[in-house]
């Protein structure tokens, strides 16, 4: 009786297995041939009022695939995603390539992990060194927010690739990351802003930190480089790159703490060029940002400018990232106009910041206002034209 | 090289563009285009200019600025308005005017310039074809 009830019972729970088995492979076909259904949870196929409303939540899940496909296809296209970061995709060329270039792929794949392992430990490891050195605080914020970013991105790449698989099998090989290693980002992170406070104050104090920080954007390379730009331009309350190529921060002229005097960058810029303003009538706070292709160094050297059009709301931004709120009808838009010889030209249109005044002009009575402000504090002589 | 918001340039303006008569740096051009009530002049574009300037626009409007530079999209049609979508920014000032391409008539674009009217920035033609557009520049230039 024993014997029978165990073997009825060791059949009944292979046969259960077998079954779930089955409901599995069904499963993983029906995702296969419906990645949108991957995107539902049995939660999201109940309770629902008709058969249009499931249909509605299976459009909207399908759209979110696509979505993630479009994004997954744009970062590899602009190069945010590379090939080594797709074992799938490595694998699958790979047999299609001569046997030479198998072997110089790879070689590529190992010295790309090699890469990626000896930036993180090398970013790690000077963060660590460089905190026992109170001076070097922007250093380290620099190096941890640049090793946090990193990381961030490596991790938001992952997650968008494993979005566009659908669920299954991921067709690019790329798994989700774990919820251990998005702990351990969240750990990276939260030690990192602990640790910036001192260097943040230093930053917002003048201009010896933020220097500091431009050398050492220079010294790292490229893509180091542009990290260490973001963080001195964002600790700084600088306005985002915009229409040019190179990783150089935008040359902003303000009376609000300031890094850099005028008179020493103005005159290196070729005559005609043009900054973008937004002073704030409330407060005499204002703020100029370099725009448009004709400003340029005396050099040649490559600068970045914002654009022109949306060149007074960056630089509307970049006050109130520095100086607070602004209320609109606070704000006025103007254009600063190196002249040459210690001279300032200053014309009053702006369609994003005027556009409440005629001819989207600054009246009259705010002019004189602007004009002073600007000279006090750049100590040149400044006309309006 | 050549394409700016899903459009071609017009082959003349490209290639003046390669050979850099077309460009921020030419001091010799004359951008004296009557609606533009102009402060500071127009620089012309080059192709990573065009295509930064038009974007601004489009974003200026996907933030809800389009009334304050009398922008439209997607094929909407009204009198004096610029269907950003349809348009290339060809030269800009500091004033935030401008010069652009509108191709939603035609294939072969006109060129519209930003006027400041009482009810806000208006888009006036100011040549039907490039081609005349820059007949007239080059005369003014000379």
């Amino acid at each position: 009786m024993w014997w029978f009830l165990y073997g009825s019972a060791e059949y009944m729970s292979r046969l259960r297995r077998q079954q779930m088995d089955a409901v599995d492979a069904s499963m993983l076909l029906l995702h296969e041939g419906f990645p949108a259904l991957s995107q539902l949870d049995p939660a999201d196929v109940s309770g629902f009022e008709s058969d249009a409303a499931l249909g509605e939540a299976a459009e909207e899940a399908f759209g979110d695939v696509l979505l993630a496909i479009d994004d997954t296809i744009r970062r590899i296209h602009s190069g945010d995603i590379g090939p080594f970061d797709m074992p799938a995709v490595v694998a699958s060329t790979r047999p299609q390539l001569p046997p030479p270039l198998q072997d110089l792929l790879d070689e590529m794949q190992r010295d790309e992990l090699a890469w990626e392992f000896w930036r993180d430990t090398t970013l790690t490891a000077a963060q660590i060194i460089l905190a026992f050195f109170p001076i070097l605080g922007p250093v380290v914020l620099a190096l941890g927010v640049a090793n946090v970013a990193i990381q961030t991105e490596d991790l938001l790449d992952r997650l968008t690739m494993s979005d566009a698989g659908g669920g299954g099998e991921n067709p690019l090989g790329v798994d989700e990351p774990t919820a251990f290693e998005q702990a351990m980002l969240g750990v990276a992170a939260a030690l990192t802003v602990a640790g910036v406070g001192p260097a943040v104050r230093a930053l917002r104090g003048g201009g010896r930190a933020a220097s500091t920080l431009d050398e050492l954007a220079e010294s790292f390379p490229d893509e180091l480089g542009a990290y260490a730009d973001d963080v001195t331009r964002g600790a700084a309350g600088t306005v985002p790159r915009a229409t040019t190529s190179a990783t150089r921060e935008i040359t902003t002229l303000t009376n609000v703490s300031p890094e850099i005097l005028a008179a020493e960058v103005l005159e290196q810029y070729v005559t005609g060029s043009g900054f973008s303003g937004a002073y704030n009538a409330a407060t005499g706070d204002w703020i100029a940002v370099a725009s448009g292709p004709a400003t340029r160094l005396q050099s040649g050297a490559p600068i970045e400018t914002v654009a022109q059009f949306g060149g007074h709301a960056a630089a509307r931004s970049a006050l109130v990232a520095r100086a607070g709120e602004m209320l609109p009808e606070d704000a006025f838009g103007f254009v600063v106009l190196w002249r040459g010889e210690g001279k300032l030209g200053l014309t009053w249109r702006s369609g994003t910041l005027n556009s409440r005044f005629p001819r989207n002009a600054v009246p009259d009575e705010y002019r004189d206002r602007i004009r002073q402000a600007i000279a006090r504090e750049t100590g040149f002589t400044v006309t309006a034209e | 090289m050549g394409h700016v918001n899903g459009h071609s340039l017009p082959r003349a303006l490209a290639v003046l563009v390669e050979t850099g008569w077309w460009s921020a740096t030419n001091d010799r051009l004359r951008l004296n285009v009557p609606p533009v009530e102009r402060d500071t002049r127009l620089i012309a574009l080059d192709v990573p200019g065009m295509i930064a300037e038009t974007q601004a626009l489009m974003d200026a409007r996907a933030q809800g600025a389009g009334a304050a530079f009398g922008l439209v999209a997607d094929g909407e049609r009204l009198e004096g308005l610029l269907d950003i979508s349809q348009a290339i920014v060809i030269a800009v000032n500091h004033e935030e005017q401008a010069l652009a391409l509108d191709y939603s008539l035609d294939a072969a674009p006109r060129v519209l310039a930003t006027a400041d009217r009482a009810e806000g920035v208006r888009w006036i033609e100011v040549a039907p074809r490039v081609e005349e557009f820059l007949e007239a520049v080059a005369r003014a230039s000379a």
